[in-house]
């Protein structure tokens, strides 16, 4: 009936325009988007078609050692492949390691030493051999001044992991072995990560094209080769006929960036994409009322934030303390995010293998917040910050602002673009800067170092002075008992908090949405998915 | 002064705008507060690490030589590298452009049909019923900001009635001329929206001044159908203003079509600029600024000419 | 540059002149649009005691009602505040915004063309110039510019309009003034030994007056509408301050979810007024203009 009725309107825009108020006021969302189709009875894998991704912002280079943005190795971990895999088919973590292009791996007995004893038979999209010379040259590219392809724009990014590699050593053909300053027992998991790390990508393609070149010719050993890029409308990937793992389902990955939230919903909507990420949470019934699957995680979306410690202000424990106080988390997850969130007390988020969910910090209490104001020596209203956010925190900082006004806190707040955001936070802050919001957390328990070192020591933050939290994270690291690993780390995050470092705010709920026919798709406890179970529906 | 001359005068003065036109956008990106090399590197760089690649972009030269190095970039070396793509300049935008152009092109074409045929209609139907109705479409269309209005469209054609794609430019499976049409239908009708009302306003004045007019008059007194006198002479009168309002359009669309293309997800060049000033990509911004107004200007000079072709007694 | 735009704006502007339409009609366009005009310049005012809600009152549990619900006449956003308070209040800032920037580059507009018109050709050139190298720039780029260089907010919106106007705004004096030059009492003035100024004010001023208000009352919708786009980009006014452009924007995040009307309702509103302003224009063409219609072309 609606189409008819509308259709005869449509001739007069006017008209349409008022019908289009009328269907709205009338609270009509339905409508047959070709969603009804579908049955959910057919549940063997069906091989072969494309799957269309829609991507929310345009992903950095497709390049094994300079990645940036989740969206990017959503693409590029199809591509490209570490040594060691995790397990994304679960959906609650820590994710169980899995053989990636290492079947094998052991460690020294003083915990220094990782030693992995690599796949066999594989071969790069290029044609070139995987075995341990590749590797080498991957690690060289990270590490080794004197190689010609070293890689500057990488070195840094890695830094955190590989900073206290000493070296990397071919043994033998297929067994490579990697050598540090200090224990690393966390290392295969790190492995395992997206940034900062290292997936082995084909030293024959940036020998060919170049370190820059290598991001328009990438070439890995993964279940997709890449086709083709075209910057502000897609990346096409086909399925790798000689790859080495389980054969993928899909023909053909084909990852459109449609910026705009309300078109990519439309594009899924209208059948044009299959898959969208940064689905809004307005949306979700929306979707599930059209027939459309609405996978939920928590996976790494942990928000928290950090002082600006280069603000003198915040070298008082007590001003940090108040904050903490002054800031309720449970409101905050229900009311601002709809209870779309959880409230988080530690700095090892849900997920992690060090999270303690007993670990509780600072409990919301206004009171005591300005009574440890009054003794730090501030009445109400004396102190005074800037809150700086990413716009797409612009409502969170708002309802903090409000929080604080309530202790006696008075918050400016300055919202910028993500790179603009960036440069103020971690390079070169206001001098009344005083909080910044983040949002990624690890699932590995060294992540804690990953945070204290990238973030807030980056903010100012006296590491080295504070020797208690130093020693504490000092002696995880250093931990060569596998079975004390976590405990120590668990240590290190309660000296952390005790201390009022930084304030774990809340873990979000996140979204995909797919299309009424896609299947085998699980939203693991990360930032990235697997595409080579996902197949389509007839 | 021979036409030849003239044409080849006014491509000439075309090169000192562009100089004005490099130069601002340069200084303007130089000015800015805020450094993209400690936008993109700050998060795991050193200072010392974001000095070297900072000379490694020639950041540190004096800004005339800065200039000067972009300049001859802009000839030899694809307009420089993209800070945050690290790839030349106009490999990035020239797919991008071409897209624009196609969008730009569907939106003039749209924007001559319903803008003459509204004009028409109006014109023709002076101070009656249809001469207001028609007249406000189109002041309806100019006074809709795309933004919202296109995603109107998208929700009535394309989810609710299904006649049309949502976004982007092809289908999934692509379907050749067809399929790019079918997605051009709502974006070229939301650019051309907001040129539309000047086109029929001119139209309309055209017709209504024509037919009013003695020779009109005299032809009418001698019998000529009305529809043959509005093709042909009266057509004829005012066939150059209204090539004179599409060149318009077009300049117009180049430099604005950025929120349709947002909208629609039109793999344009405007998304791009958008995404390089978010991003401080200075090299991006610059290139892409100087390409729009080099089309612009390029496009006026075109109008002119078919202007003056048209009726040389415009020219003086 | 013998530009197309300025002969186009040339003959845009002469629209009215011939049009020759019932001075009933024109006087009912006029007083409809000032009724329209009028009604919202008084809602904005009165605000604090029309809004039935705090147009800042955000409340969680009641997002996206619908039209008429809860005793939301207009429903709720995406903080669950209340639309129409919203749409009351955003008058204020949308139309003070609009017609000071519409006003400003009004005026220097008018400036800029008065002042090339009554000087020698090369200082008429160098400014013409600068209006074309105006519009080759393209407008949104020195709006994303100038809200990195100020930060987002109503400076930056003023000043995007300014900039996108003024060139508009310069062509179309700019003719009238050329126009204004041949004519027989400024020869006369000038054979009097009036100085340069004195002509400008006294002779030529007065003359073109009616023209730029014309001109600068339609500018006033227009630039209502195009400042709603500047908030889609995230340069507008900055929340939680009630705009209609920033409502529309928000309200654009929903409109495929199913919440039509969250945007559609400013969006109409805005349209409303900008055509308002468009009739003004007009009506006030057409009643302002005796000797162009004397001049006829």
């Amino acid at each position: 009936m609606k189409i008819g009725q509308l259709g005869r309107l449509a001739a007069l825009k006017a008209v349409a325009l008022a019908s289009a108020l009328l269907l709205a006021a009338c609270g009509t969302t339905a409508g047959g988007s070709g969603a009804d189709g579908a049955s959910q009875s057919d549940s063997t894998p069906r091989k072969g078609g494309t799957l269309v991704v829609g991507l929310y912002l345009e992903p950095l280079a497709l390049d094994p050692h300079r990645q940036g943005y989740w969206e990017t190795y959503r693409v590029s971990s199809n591509i490209i492949e570490g040594l060691v895999k995790e397990d994304l088919s679960d959906p609650e973590g820590p994710n169980k390691l899995l053989p990636g292009l290492a079947t094998e791996w052991k460690v020294s007995d003083d915990a220094k030493t990782w030693t992995f004893t690599l796949r066999k038979g594989v071969k790069f999209h290029d044609g070139s051999d995987f075995n341990a010379q590749a590797v080498h040259k991957n690690v060289r590219r990270v590490s080794d001044p004197q190689y010609e392809f070293y890689d500057e724009t990488s070195v840094p990014k890695l830094a955190v992991w590989f900073g206290d590699l000493v070296k990397g050593e071919v043994v033998d053909d297929y067994t490579y072995s990697f050598e540090f300053s200090k224990p690393f027992l966390g290392f295969p998991r790190i492995l395992a990560q997206a940034m900062s790390t290292l997936p082995i990508g084909s030293p024959a393609a940036w020998e060919k094209h170049g370190n820059d070149g290598f991001a328009d010719h990438p070439s890995g050993t993964g279940p997709y080769t890449f086709v083709s890029r075209t910057v502000g409308d897609r990346i096409v990937l086909k399925k790798n006929p000689s790859y080495w793992g389980e054969e993928p389902y899909l023909d053909e990955l084909v990852f459109r960036i449609i910026p705009n939230n309300q078109t990519r919903l439309a594009a899924l909507l209208g059948g044009e994409v299959d898959l969208i990420s940064y689905v809004q949470p307005e949306d979700v019934q929306t979707l599930e009322s059209r027939g459309f699957q609405v996978p939920t995680g928590h996976g790494a979306a942990f928000l928290y934030l950090t002082f600006n410690y280069k603000n003198k202000v915040f070298d008082d424990e007590k001003v940090r303390k108040a904050i903490i106080h002054g800031i309720d988390r449970q409101k905050l997850a229900d009311e601002l995010y709809n209870g779309n969130a959880k409230p988080v007390y530690s700095l090892q988020p849900p997920g992690n293998e060090a999270y303690d969910p007993a670990a509780r910090d600072f409990e919301y209490d206004p009171e005591k917040a300005k009574s440890l104001l009054k003794e730090a020596g501030y009445d109400p209203g004396e102190l005074t910050f800037t809150i700086v956010a990413d716009v797409a925190n612009q409502n969170t900082v708002e309802w903090l602002q409000s929080q604080l006004k309530n202790v006696g806190v008075t918050a400016d707040i300055v919202t910028l673009d993500r790179p603009n955001y960036v440069a103020r936070a971690f390079g070169t802050p206001g001098p009344t800067d005083g909080l910044s919001i983040d949002e990624y957390g690890g699932t590995y328990a060294e992540w804690l170092h990953q945070v204290l070192t990238t973030n807030i020591a980056k903010k100012g933050f006296d590491l080295d002075g504070n020797t208690e939290i130093k020693d504490a994270v000092e002696k995880a690291r250093d931990a060569t008992d596998p079975d004390k690993r976590i405990e120590l780390w668990k240590a290190a995050e309660t000296k952390v908090r005790e201390s009022a470092v930084a304030i774990p705010a809340v873990t979000l709920t996140k979204y995909y949405a797919l299309g009424p026919n896609v299947r085998g798709f699980t939203f693991a406890a990360t930032n990235w998915y697997d595409l080579t179970k996902v197949w389509l529906a007839k | 002064m021979g036409t030849l001359k003239h044409i080849l005068w006014r491509l000439l003065n075309i090169v000192p705008v562009l100089f004005v036109v490099s130069v601002l956008t340069f200084l303007v990106g130089r000015l800015t507060p805020g450094d993209p090399i400690e936008a993109q590197f700050a998060r795991d760089h050193t200072p010392e690490q974001i000095e070297a690649i900072r000379e490694a972009y020639g950041l540190n030269l004096p800004v005339w030589e800065q200039y000067a190095k972009w300049v001859s970039d802009l000839f030899t070396a694809g307009g420089g590298q993209s800070i945050v793509q690290n790839q030349p300049v106009f490999d990035i935008l020239g797919p991008n452009f071409v897209n624009t152009l196609i969008l730009t092109a569907a939106g003039v074409v749209i924007c001559a049909v319903f803008g003459i045929l509204v004009g028409l209609i109006a014109g023709t139907n002076h101070r009656r019923f249809l001469d207001r109705f028609a007249m406000l479409f189109v002041q309806v269309g100019s006074n809709l900001s795309v933004y919202w209005f296109g995603l109107i469209l998208i929700w009535i054609f394309s989810l609710q009635l299904q006649w049309l794609p949502t976004s982007g430019m092809e289908s999934r499976n692509g379907g050749g001329l067809g399929d790019v049409l079918a997605h051009l239908v709502l974006p070229g009708f939301s650019a051309a929206l907001i040129s539309m009302l000047v086109l029929a306003r001119f139209t309309r004045l055209g017709i209504v001044q024509n037919l009013q007019a003695d020779y009109v008059r005299t032809f009418r007194s001698q019998g000529l159908p009305r529809w043959k006198l509005i093709g042909k002479h009266i057509g004829r009168n005012i066939l150059p203003p209204v090539v004179n309002i599409i060149g318009l359009e077009i300049g117009t669309l180049i430099t604005g079509v950025i929120f349709v293309e947002s909208v629609f997800n039109w793999p344009g060049i405007g998304t791009q600029l958008v995404n390089a000033v978010n991003g401080k990509d200075y090299t991006l911004i610059q290139g892409g600024v100087v390409l729009v107004a080099l089309c612009y200007l390029v496009v006026n000079l075109l109008t002119d000419i078919t202007v003056d072709a048209l009726n040389p007694r415009l020219r003086r | 540059m013998a530009s197309p735009n300025s002969q186009a704006l040339k003959l845009l502007k002469r629209t009215a002149a011939p049009r020759r339409r019932s001075r009933r009609r024109t006087n009912a366009q006029v007083t409809l649009a000032l009724v329209i005009i009028v009604f919202f310049v008084l809602l904005g005012a009165f605000a604090p005691v029309v809004a039935p809600y705090d147009p800042d009152l955000a409340d969680g549990g009641i997002k996206y009602l619908g039209i008429g619900e809860q005793g939301h006449l207009l429903g709720t956003d995406e903080q669950g505040r209340d639309i129409l308070s919203r749409l009351i209040w955003g008058g204020r800032t949308s139309l003070i915004i609009a017609a000071l920037a519409s006003l400003t580059a009004t005026v220097l507009g008018s400036v800029l063309a008065l002042v090339a018109g009554f000087s020698n050709d090369k200082v008429a050139g160098l400014i013409m110039r600068t209006i074309d190298i105006m519009f080759a720039f393209p407008v949104i780029i020195i709006a994303l510019v100038l809200a990195v260089i100020f930060s987002p907010g109503t400076p930056v919106v003023v000043l995007s309009i300014v900039f996108a106007a003024i060139p508009y705004v310069t062509r179309v004096v700019f003719a009238e003034v050329k126009l204004q030059r041949g004519r027989e009492y400024v020869e006369a003035a000038e054979s009097l030994g009036a100085g340069f100024l004195s002509i400008l004010l006294r002779e030529v001023l007065p003359n073109v007056i009616g023209q730029i208000v014309v001109y600068g009352t339609g500018l006033v919708g227009g630039m209502i509408v195009f400042s709603s786009s500047l908030s889609a980009l995230g340069i507008g006014v900055q929340p939680p301050t009630a705009d209609w452009g920033r409502m529309i924007s928000e309200g654009a995040k929903v409109i495929i979810s199913g919440s039509v009307h969250v945007a559609l309702l400013p969006g109409l509103v805005v349209l409303l007024v900008a055509l308002a302003f468009n009739w003004l224009g007009d009506g006030l063409r057409d009643v302002f203009d005796p000797h162009k219609r004397k001049a006829g072309s």
